[in-house]
Protein backbone atom coordinates (compact mmCIF):
# COMPACT_ATOMS: atom_id res chain seq x y z
CA UNK A 1 0.00 0.00 0.00
CA UNK A 2 1.42 3.13 -1.00
CA UNK A 3 -0.84 5.98 0.98
CA UNK A 4 -3.66 5.05 4.03
CA UNK A 5 -4.84 7.89 5.23
CA UNK A 6 -6.54 6.63 8.74
CA UNK A 7 -9.33 8.10 10.18
CA UNK A 8 -7.95 11.63 9.80
CA UNK A 9 -9.42 14.87 11.15
CA UNK A 10 -8.91 18.63 10.75
CA UNK A 11 -11.08 21.66 12.34
CA UNK A 12 -11.44 24.55 10.21
CA UNK A 13 -14.04 27.34 11.53
CA UNK A 14 -16.74 26.35 9.14
CA UNK A 15 -15.80 22.83 7.64
CA UNK A 16 -14.13 20.08 9.16
CA UNK A 17 -12.24 17.13 7.48
CA UNK A 18 -12.79 13.24 8.53
CA UNK A 19 -11.76 10.76 6.12
CA UNK A 20 -10.31 7.74 5.57
CA UNK A 21 -8.68 6.37 2.29
CA UNK A 22 -6.08 3.60 0.65
CA UNK A 23 -4.35 3.64 -2.54
CA UNK A 24 -2.26 0.52 -4.05
CA UNK A 25 0.53 0.02 -6.15
CA UNK A 26 -0.82 -0.48 -9.90
CA UNK A 27 -4.09 1.76 -9.25
CA UNK A 28 -5.20 4.65 -10.07
CA UNK A 29 -7.29 6.01 -7.39
CA UNK A 30 -9.87 9.41 -8.39
CA UNK A 31 -11.31 11.52 -5.50
CA UNK A 32 -13.80 13.44 -6.95
CA UNK A 33 -16.54 15.91 -5.36
CA UNK A 34 -17.85 19.69 -5.78
CA UNK A 35 -15.98 22.55 -5.38
CA UNK A 36 -15.43 23.26 -1.50
CA UNK A 37 -15.97 19.10 -0.93
CA UNK A 38 -12.01 18.78 1.28
CA UNK A 39 -10.34 17.56 -2.37
CA UNK A 40 -7.55 20.35 -2.00
CA UNK A 41 -7.40 19.83 1.83
CA UNK A 42 -6.87 15.82 2.11
CA UNK A 43 -4.51 16.29 -0.92
CA UNK A 44 -2.58 19.06 1.80
CA UNK A 45 -3.14 16.84 5.00
CA UNK A 46 -1.06 14.25 2.97
CA UNK A 47 2.03 15.91 1.57
CA UNK A 48 2.02 17.58 5.21
CA UNK A 49 1.54 21.17 4.03
CA UNK A 50 -1.17 21.32 6.82
CA UNK A 51 -0.96 19.83 10.51
CA UNK A 52 -3.87 17.13 11.34
CA UNK A 53 -5.56 17.60 14.86
CA UNK A 54 -6.61 13.96 14.38
CA UNK A 55 -5.77 10.47 12.61
CA UNK A 56 -2.68 9.11 11.06
CA UNK A 57 -1.30 8.91 7.52
CA UNK A 58 1.34 6.52 5.72
CA UNK A 59 2.75 7.17 2.81
CA UNK A 60 4.93 4.58 1.73
CA UNK A 61 4.54 2.73 4.69
CA UNK A 62 6.10 5.51 6.63
CA UNK A 63 4.87 8.33 8.84
CA UNK A 64 3.81 10.92 6.21
CA UNK A 65 5.99 13.94 8.68
CA UNK A 66 8.60 12.03 9.03
CA UNK A 67 9.54 11.28 5.13
CA UNK A 68 13.70 11.79 4.30
CA UNK A 69 14.21 14.19 1.27
CA UNK A 70 15.50 10.86 -0.36
CA UNK A 71 11.98 8.81 0.45
CA UNK A 72 10.21 12.45 -1.25
CA UNK A 73 11.88 11.75 -4.59
CA UNK A 74 9.42 9.16 -5.14
CA UNK A 75 7.06 11.97 -4.81
CA UNK A 76 5.41 13.48 -7.96
CA UNK A 77 2.98 16.30 -6.94
CA UNK A 78 0.73 18.84 -8.93
CA UNK A 79 -1.22 21.11 -7.11
CA UNK A 80 -3.84 23.35 -8.26
CA UNK A 81 -2.67 26.57 -7.10
CA UNK A 82 1.02 26.40 -6.75
CA UNK A 83 4.31 25.69 -8.78
CA UNK A 84 7.76 27.38 -9.39
CA UNK A 85 7.95 31.28 -9.04
CA UNK A 86 5.69 32.75 -12.20
CA UNK A 87 9.40 34.62 -13.42
CA UNK A 88 11.55 31.01 -13.92
CA UNK A 89 11.34 29.37 -17.36
CA UNK A 90 10.84 25.44 -18.06
CA UNK A 91 14.98 25.87 -18.79
CA UNK A 92 15.40 27.13 -15.42
CA UNK A 93 12.92 24.84 -13.94
CA UNK A 94 15.29 21.83 -15.61
CA UNK A 95 18.28 23.17 -13.90
CA UNK A 96 16.82 23.22 -10.50
CA UNK A 97 15.22 20.13 -11.17
CA UNK A 98 18.21 18.21 -11.94
CA UNK A 99 19.78 19.47 -8.41
CA UNK A 100 17.21 18.03 -6.44
CA UNK A 101 16.39 14.89 -7.98
CA UNK A 102 18.83 12.14 -8.58
CA UNK A 103 16.47 10.43 -11.38
CA UNK A 104 15.65 13.38 -13.03
CA UNK A 105 16.98 13.30 -16.81
CA UNK A 106 17.01 16.94 -18.01
CA UNK A 107 17.42 16.53 -21.51
CA UNK A 108 14.08 14.32 -21.34
CA UNK A 109 12.24 17.09 -19.55
CA UNK A 110 13.01 19.19 -22.20
CA UNK A 111 12.17 17.00 -24.89
CA UNK A 112 8.79 16.64 -23.53
CA UNK A 113 8.52 20.36 -22.89
CA UNK A 114 8.99 20.61 -26.93
CA UNK A 115 7.07 17.58 -27.31
CA UNK A 116 3.92 19.14 -25.60
CA UNK A 117 4.63 22.46 -27.23
CA UNK A 118 6.01 23.97 -23.87
CA UNK A 119 8.84 26.79 -24.96
CA UNK A 120 11.84 26.60 -23.21
CA UNK A 121 12.74 30.13 -22.39
CA UNK A 122 9.53 31.40 -21.92
CA UNK A 123 8.64 32.56 -18.42
CA UNK A 124 5.58 30.53 -16.52
CA UNK A 125 4.34 34.09 -15.87
CA UNK A 126 3.43 34.09 -19.81
CA UNK A 127 2.26 30.74 -20.34
CA UNK A 128 -1.87 29.91 -20.72
CA UNK A 129 -3.74 27.95 -18.71
CA UNK A 130 -3.07 24.74 -20.60
CA UNK A 131 0.98 25.30 -20.73
CA UNK A 132 1.36 25.86 -17.21
CA UNK A 133 -1.33 22.87 -16.36
CA UNK A 134 0.48 20.47 -18.76
CA UNK A 135 4.49 21.86 -17.09
CA UNK A 136 2.85 21.10 -13.94
CA UNK A 137 2.32 17.34 -14.93
CA UNK A 138 5.54 17.43 -16.74
CA UNK A 139 7.63 18.46 -13.50
CA UNK A 140 5.65 15.82 -11.29
CA UNK A 141 6.24 13.03 -14.27
CA UNK A 142 9.94 13.88 -14.67
CA UNK A 143 12.02 12.04 -12.30
CA UNK A 144 10.56 8.30 -12.06
CA UNK A 145 8.69 8.88 -9.30
CA UNK A 146 6.33 5.81 -7.55
CA UNK A 147 3.63 7.82 -6.59
CA UNK A 148 2.13 10.77 -8.07
CA UNK A 149 -0.66 13.03 -5.96
CA UNK A 150 -2.19 15.34 -8.74
CA UNK A 151 -4.47 17.73 -7.55
CA UNK A 152 -7.21 19.10 -10.17
CA UNK A 153 -4.16 18.68 -12.93
CA UNK A 154 -7.14 19.55 -15.97
CA UNK A 155 -8.61 22.41 -14.15
CA UNK A 156 -9.54 25.07 -16.70
CA UNK A 157 -8.66 22.65 -19.76
CA UNK A 158 -9.88 22.50 -22.82
CA UNK A 159 -11.19 18.67 -24.14
CA UNK A 160 -7.90 18.74 -25.84
CA UNK A 161 -5.43 19.48 -23.58
CA UNK A 162 -7.45 17.39 -21.12
CA UNK A 163 -6.99 14.30 -23.38
CA UNK A 164 -3.25 14.64 -23.67
CA UNK A 165 -2.54 14.92 -20.10
CA UNK A 166 -4.84 11.88 -19.30
CA UNK A 167 -2.41 9.84 -22.09
CA UNK A 168 0.53 11.38 -20.37
CA UNK A 169 -0.79 9.42 -16.97
CA UNK A 170 -2.12 7.15 -18.72
CA UNK A 171 1.50 5.92 -20.37
CA UNK A 172 2.72 6.77 -16.57
CA UNK A 173 1.05 3.64 -15.19
CA UNK A 174 2.72 1.19 -17.96
CA UNK A 175 5.06 0.65 -15.14
CA UNK A 176 3.42 -1.94 -12.77
CA UNK A 177 4.62 -0.35 -9.04
CA UNK A 178 3.24 3.27 -9.78
CA UNK A 179 0.04 4.78 -8.30
CA UNK A 180 -1.74 7.93 -8.94
CA UNK A 181 -4.01 9.87 -7.04
CA UNK A 182 -6.28 12.33 -9.06
CA UNK A 183 -8.47 14.66 -7.50
CA UNK A 184 -11.08 16.50 -9.83
CA UNK A 185 -14.55 17.60 -10.01
CA UNK A 186 -14.74 16.38 -13.52
CA UNK A 187 -16.18 13.05 -13.66
CA UNK A 188 -15.69 11.91 -17.21
CA UNK A 189 -12.26 12.56 -16.68
CA UNK A 190 -11.71 10.43 -13.85
CA UNK A 191 -14.17 7.57 -15.25
CA UNK A 192 -11.67 6.72 -17.86
CA UNK A 193 -8.52 6.74 -16.30
CA UNK A 194 -9.38 5.71 -12.45
CA UNK A 195 -9.74 1.87 -11.26
CA UNK A 196 -11.29 3.12 -8.25
CA UNK A 197 -13.13 6.55 -6.82
CA UNK A 198 -13.62 8.38 -3.59
CA UNK A 199 -16.06 10.56 -3.77
CA UNK A 200 -16.11 13.51 -1.17
CA UNK A 201 -18.63 15.77 0.31
CA UNK A 202 -18.25 18.08 3.35
CA UNK A 203 -14.68 16.77 3.84
CA UNK A 204 -16.31 13.17 4.29
CA UNK A 205 -15.97 10.36 2.09
CA UNK A 206 -19.49 9.33 1.28
CA UNK A 207 -18.38 7.13 -1.51
CA UNK A 208 -16.12 4.39 -2.32
CA UNK A 209 -16.31 1.92 -5.56
CA UNK A 210 -14.38 0.45 -8.38
CA UNK A 211 -15.45 2.53 -11.85
CA UNK A 212 -16.11 -0.54 -13.43
CA UNK A 213 -18.84 -1.39 -10.76
CA UNK A 214 -20.00 2.43 -10.83
CA UNK A 215 -20.59 2.47 -13.99
CA UNK A 216 -21.64 -1.34 -14.61
CA UNK A 217 -23.87 -1.91 -11.36
CA UNK A 218 -25.23 1.54 -9.88
CA UNK A 219 -28.42 2.40 -11.75
CA UNK A 220 -31.02 5.28 -11.68
CA UNK A 221 -34.53 4.55 -10.99
CA UNK A 222 -37.06 6.94 -12.03
CA UNK A 223 -41.10 5.65 -10.74
CA UNK A 224 -43.59 7.39 -9.82
CA UNK A 225 -45.92 6.66 -6.30
CA UNK A 226 -47.31 3.50 -7.13
CA UNK A 227 -44.47 1.82 -8.51
CA UNK A 228 -42.21 3.08 -5.67
CA UNK A 229 -44.13 1.52 -2.82
CA UNK A 230 -44.11 -1.79 -4.91
CA UNK A 231 -40.36 -1.64 -5.09
CA UNK A 232 -37.81 -3.80 -3.17
CA UNK A 233 -36.07 -1.35 -0.82
CA UNK A 234 -32.89 -3.72 0.25
CA UNK A 235 -31.13 -2.56 -2.85
CA UNK A 236 -31.81 1.15 -2.36
CA UNK A 237 -28.75 3.08 -1.49
CA UNK A 238 -30.52 7.09 -1.53
CA UNK A 239 -33.94 8.29 -2.45
CA UNK A 240 -35.17 11.27 -3.21
CA UNK A 241 -38.29 12.59 -3.79
CA UNK A 242 -38.74 14.45 -7.31
CA UNK A 243 -42.22 16.42 -9.30
CA UNK A 244 -42.84 12.70 -11.25
CA UNK A 245 -42.23 10.39 -8.45
CA UNK A 246 -38.51 9.81 -7.09
CA UNK A 247 -35.19 9.36 -8.21
CA UNK A 248 -33.67 5.53 -6.91
CA UNK A 249 -29.99 5.02 -6.16
CA UNK A 250 -29.36 1.55 -6.11
CA UNK A 251 -25.95 -0.57 -7.03
CA UNK A 252 -28.20 -3.84 -8.29
CA UNK A 253 -28.85 -2.08 -11.47
CA UNK A 254 -29.90 -5.81 -12.57
CA UNK A 255 -31.62 -7.03 -10.12
CA UNK A 256 -34.32 -4.11 -11.23
CA UNK A 257 -34.12 -4.81 -14.64
CA UNK A 258 -34.91 -7.91 -14.43
CA UNK A 259 -37.74 -7.84 -12.13
CA UNK A 260 -39.38 -4.94 -12.68
CA UNK A 261 -39.61 -4.50 -16.56
CA UNK A 262 -41.69 -1.74 -16.01
CA UNK A 263 -39.96 0.86 -14.57
CA UNK A 264 -37.08 3.21 -15.89
CA UNK A 265 -33.71 1.75 -15.47
CA UNK A 266 -30.69 3.85 -15.96
CA UNK A 267 -27.27 3.53 -16.24
CA UNK A 268 -25.54 5.50 -13.59
CA UNK A 269 -23.30 8.10 -14.54
CA UNK A 270 -20.61 9.20 -12.26
CA UNK A 271 -21.93 13.03 -11.46
CA UNK A 272 -25.33 11.40 -11.43
CA UNK A 273 -24.21 8.75 -8.54
CA UNK A 274 -22.52 12.02 -6.57
CA UNK A 275 -25.90 13.68 -7.24
CA UNK A 276 -27.83 11.17 -5.43
CA UNK A 277 -25.56 10.74 -3.00
CA UNK A 278 -25.17 14.00 -2.07
CA UNK A 279 -28.64 15.05 -2.05
CA UNK A 280 -30.55 12.33 -2.02
CA UNK A 281 -31.90 10.37 1.69
CA UNK A 282 -30.04 7.57 2.91
CA UNK A 283 -32.56 4.21 3.01
CA UNK B 1 19.57 23.06 -1.05
CA UNK B 2 21.63 23.77 -3.99
CA UNK B 3 18.07 23.70 -5.70
CA UNK B 4 17.14 25.91 -3.66
CA UNK B 5 19.78 27.98 -4.18
CA UNK B 6 19.59 27.99 -7.59
CA UNK B 7 15.76 28.86 -7.50
CA UNK B 8 16.47 32.07 -5.52
CA UNK B 9 19.36 33.29 -7.86
CA UNK B 10 16.90 32.72 -10.96
CA UNK B 11 14.27 34.67 -8.88
CA UNK B 12 16.87 37.25 -8.12
CA UNK B 13 17.79 38.19 -12.16
CA UNK B 14 14.35 40.46 -11.52
CA UNK B 15 16.39 42.42 -9.19
CA UNK B 16 19.25 42.96 -11.64
CA UNK B 17 17.81 46.81 -12.39
CA UNK B 18 17.89 47.74 -8.56
CA UNK B 19 21.35 46.22 -8.28
CA UNK B 20 22.54 48.00 -11.06
CA UNK B 21 20.67 51.33 -9.67
CA UNK B 22 23.09 50.92 -6.15
CA UNK B 23 26.06 50.42 -7.93
CA UNK B 24 25.49 53.63 -10.13
CA UNK B 25 24.56 55.15 -6.41
CA UNK B 26 27.31 54.14 -4.59
CA UNK B 27 29.57 55.25 -7.69
CA UNK B 28 27.86 58.50 -7.58
CA UNK B 29 28.14 59.21 -3.89
CA UNK B 30 31.40 58.03 -3.67
CA UNK B 31 32.47 60.67 -6.66
CA UNK B 32 30.96 63.26 -4.66
CA UNK B 33 32.36 62.45 -0.77
CA UNK B 34 35.34 59.76 -0.49
CA UNK B 35 35.76 61.13 3.17
CA UNK B 36 32.67 59.66 4.95
CA UNK B 37 31.70 56.36 3.08
CA UNK B 38 29.98 54.40 6.28
CA UNK B 39 26.98 55.45 4.16
CA UNK B 40 28.18 53.77 1.28
CA UNK B 41 29.44 50.26 2.79
CA UNK B 42 25.69 50.66 4.83
CA UNK B 43 23.59 51.16 1.79
CA UNK B 44 24.90 48.33 -0.56
CA UNK B 45 25.89 45.86 2.65
CA UNK B 46 22.16 45.98 3.90
CA UNK B 47 20.25 46.60 0.60
CA UNK B 48 21.81 43.70 -1.16
CA UNK B 49 21.01 41.24 2.28
CA UNK B 50 17.78 42.04 2.40
CA UNK B 51 17.18 41.15 -1.22
CA UNK B 52 16.14 37.51 0.25
CA UNK B 53 13.67 38.88 2.42
CA UNK B 54 12.17 40.38 -1.20
CA UNK B 55 12.33 36.64 -2.31
CA UNK B 56 10.78 35.27 0.50
CA UNK B 57 8.18 37.93 0.02
CA UNK B 58 7.90 36.62 -4.25
CA UNK B 59 7.52 32.73 -2.35
CA UNK B 60 4.72 33.71 -0.02
CA UNK B 61 2.73 35.79 -2.77
CA UNK B 62 2.75 33.32 -5.74
CA UNK B 63 1.88 30.29 -3.19
CA UNK B 64 5.42 29.14 -3.94
CA UNK B 65 6.04 27.46 -0.63
CA UNK B 66 3.51 25.04 -0.80
CA UNK B 67 4.83 23.77 -3.93
CA UNK B 68 8.76 24.06 -2.42
CA UNK B 69 7.78 21.77 0.40
CA UNK B 70 6.36 18.85 -1.42
CA UNK B 71 9.72 18.71 -3.30
CA UNK B 72 13.19 16.63 -1.75
CA UNK B 73 13.22 20.13 0.55
CA UNK B 74 12.92 20.43 4.02
CA UNK B 75 11.34 23.35 6.08
CA UNK B 76 14.52 23.81 8.27
CA UNK B 77 16.88 23.27 4.85
CA UNK B 78 14.76 26.56 3.83
CA UNK B 79 15.60 28.67 6.15
CA UNK B 80 19.09 27.64 6.31
CA UNK B 81 19.37 28.82 3.11
CA UNK B 82 17.80 32.08 3.17
CA UNK B 83 19.83 32.75 6.03
CA UNK B 84 22.60 31.71 4.74
CA UNK B 85 22.24 33.34 0.99
CA UNK B 86 21.18 37.03 3.28
CA UNK B 87 24.66 36.90 4.67
CA UNK B 88 26.10 35.67 1.05
CA UNK B 89 24.34 38.57 -0.31
CA UNK B 90 25.18 41.76 2.09
CA UNK B 91 28.77 40.09 1.93
CA UNK B 92 29.14 40.12 -1.71
CA UNK B 93 27.48 43.97 -1.56
CA UNK B 94 29.77 44.97 1.35
CA UNK B 95 32.39 43.69 -0.97
CA UNK B 96 31.54 45.56 -3.99
CA UNK B 97 30.98 48.73 -1.63
CA UNK B 98 34.42 48.28 -0.31
CA UNK B 99 35.86 47.66 -3.68
CA UNK B 100 34.58 51.16 -4.85
CA UNK B 101 35.44 52.88 -1.91
CA UNK B 102 39.15 51.83 -2.28
CA UNK B 103 39.28 52.48 -6.51
CA UNK B 104 37.70 56.00 -5.84
CA UNK B 105 40.26 56.57 -2.80
CA UNK B 106 43.11 55.49 -5.48
CA UNK B 107 41.86 57.73 -8.46
CA UNK B 108 41.25 60.98 -5.95
CA UNK B 109 44.87 59.61 -4.09
CA UNK B 110 43.12 59.89 -0.76
CA UNK B 111 45.03 57.99 1.90
CA UNK B 112 42.67 55.03 3.37
CA UNK B 113 42.71 54.15 6.72
CA UNK B 114 42.50 50.45 6.75
CA UNK B 115 41.76 50.06 10.53
CA UNK B 116 38.69 52.76 10.25
CA UNK B 117 37.82 51.27 7.53
CA UNK B 118 37.95 47.37 8.81
CA UNK B 119 35.71 48.84 11.79
CA UNK B 120 32.86 50.66 9.81
CA UNK B 121 32.92 46.80 7.54
CA UNK B 122 32.42 44.81 10.68
CA UNK B 123 30.00 47.42 12.33
CA UNK B 124 28.02 47.04 8.81
CA UNK B 125 28.11 43.06 9.10
CA UNK B 126 26.95 43.39 12.29
CA UNK B 127 23.72 45.51 11.09
CA UNK B 128 23.41 43.21 8.86
CA UNK B 129 22.91 40.45 10.84
CA UNK B 130 20.23 42.51 12.76
CA UNK B 131 18.46 43.06 10.09
CA UNK B 132 18.48 39.24 8.59
CA UNK B 133 17.80 37.86 12.44
CA UNK B 134 14.52 40.81 12.64
CA UNK B 135 13.27 40.66 8.86
CA UNK B 136 13.24 37.11 8.20
CA UNK B 137 11.09 35.34 11.02
CA UNK B 138 8.56 38.75 10.35
CA UNK B 139 8.88 38.12 6.63
CA UNK B 140 8.01 34.63 7.83
CA UNK B 141 5.03 35.15 10.41
CA UNK B 142 3.10 37.71 8.32
CA UNK B 143 3.82 37.42 4.80
CA UNK B 144 4.37 39.23 1.82
CA UNK B 145 3.55 42.78 1.59
CA UNK B 146 2.59 43.16 5.66
CA UNK B 147 6.41 41.46 6.74
CA UNK B 148 7.68 44.30 3.92
CA UNK B 149 5.98 46.92 5.77
CA UNK B 150 6.41 45.61 9.43
CA UNK B 151 10.34 45.23 8.33
CA UNK B 152 10.39 48.84 7.37
CA UNK B 153 8.50 50.27 9.90
CA UNK B 154 10.80 48.45 12.49
CA UNK B 155 14.12 49.69 10.84
CA UNK B 156 12.84 53.35 10.81
CA UNK B 157 11.58 53.19 14.12
CA UNK B 158 15.19 52.06 15.16
CA UNK B 159 16.85 54.57 12.99
CA UNK B 160 14.23 57.61 14.56
CA UNK B 161 14.99 56.24 17.58
CA UNK B 162 18.87 56.56 17.58
CA UNK B 163 18.59 59.53 15.95
CA UNK B 164 16.06 60.44 18.71
CA UNK B 165 17.99 59.42 21.83
CA UNK B 166 21.16 61.25 19.85
CA UNK B 167 19.70 64.68 19.84
CA UNK B 168 18.16 64.42 23.24
CA UNK B 169 21.79 63.65 24.61
CA UNK B 170 23.44 66.59 22.65
CA UNK B 171 20.46 68.94 24.00
CA UNK B 172 19.87 68.25 27.60
CA UNK B 173 23.02 65.54 28.32
CA UNK B 174 26.48 65.73 26.90
CA UNK B 175 27.95 64.29 29.66
CA UNK B 176 26.39 61.20 28.45
CA UNK B 177 28.04 61.30 25.64
CA UNK B 178 31.28 61.58 27.03
CA UNK B 179 30.47 58.59 28.97
CA UNK B 180 29.42 56.60 26.04
CA UNK B 181 32.43 57.39 23.97
CA UNK B 182 34.36 56.40 26.87
CA UNK B 183 32.47 52.68 26.98
CA UNK B 184 33.19 52.45 23.14
CA UNK B 185 36.80 52.48 23.41
CA UNK B 186 36.55 49.82 25.81
CA UNK B 187 37.76 46.59 23.84
CA UNK B 188 35.66 44.34 26.05
CA UNK B 189 32.73 46.51 24.54
CA UNK B 190 33.32 45.11 21.22
CA UNK B 191 33.65 41.75 21.84
CA UNK B 192 30.24 41.52 23.83
CA UNK B 193 28.80 43.47 21.01
CA UNK B 194 29.96 40.65 18.88
CA UNK B 195 28.53 38.11 20.59
CA UNK B 196 25.12 39.94 21.47
CA UNK B 197 24.64 39.86 17.70
CA UNK B 198 25.86 36.24 17.01
CA UNK B 199 23.37 35.24 20.20
CA UNK B 200 20.78 37.33 18.35
CA UNK B 201 21.17 35.90 14.60
CA UNK B 202 21.13 32.19 15.67
CA UNK B 203 18.37 32.78 18.22
CA UNK B 204 16.37 34.08 15.35
CA UNK B 205 17.36 31.55 13.15
CA UNK B 206 15.96 28.83 15.63
CA UNK B 207 12.60 31.45 15.64
CA UNK B 208 12.38 31.35 12.29
CA UNK B 209 12.64 27.09 11.60
CA UNK B 210 10.20 27.05 14.79
CA UNK B 211 7.73 29.12 12.67
CA UNK B 212 8.04 27.75 9.76
CA UNK B 213 7.74 24.56 10.69
CA UNK B 214 4.19 25.52 12.54
CA UNK B 215 3.45 27.09 9.20
CA UNK B 216 0.31 25.75 7.39
CA UNK B 217 -0.58 26.57 3.78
Amino acid sequence: MLLQVKDIEKQYKKFKLHCSMEVMEGHITGLIGQNGAGKSTTFKAILDLIHLDRGEILLFGKDHTKLTNKEREDLGVVLSNATFPNRMNPHEIGQVLKTLYRKFDVNDFYRQCEKQEIPLDKQIKEFSTGMKAKLKVLIALSHQAKFLILDEPTEGLDVIARKEILDLLREYMEEEDRAILISSHISSDLEGLCDDLYMIHQGKIILHEETDAILSRYGLLKVDEKQYEKLEKKYLIRVKKESFGYSCLTDQRQFYLENYPEIIVEKGTIDEVIEMMIKGEKQ
Amino acid sequence: MRGLIKKDCYVMKDFKKVLLLMIFMVVFFLAMETTNVSFVLGYMTILSGILVINVMGIDDQQNVNAFLFTLPVSRKEYIVEKYGFGMVMGMIGCGISVACVILFSIIKQMPINWAVLLGQVVCIIGVLFVILGFGIPVQIKFGGEKGRIILIVGVMGICFGMVGIAKIMRQFHTEWIEKIGQILNQEWIWIVAVIVVLAFFIASFFYSVHLMKKKEY
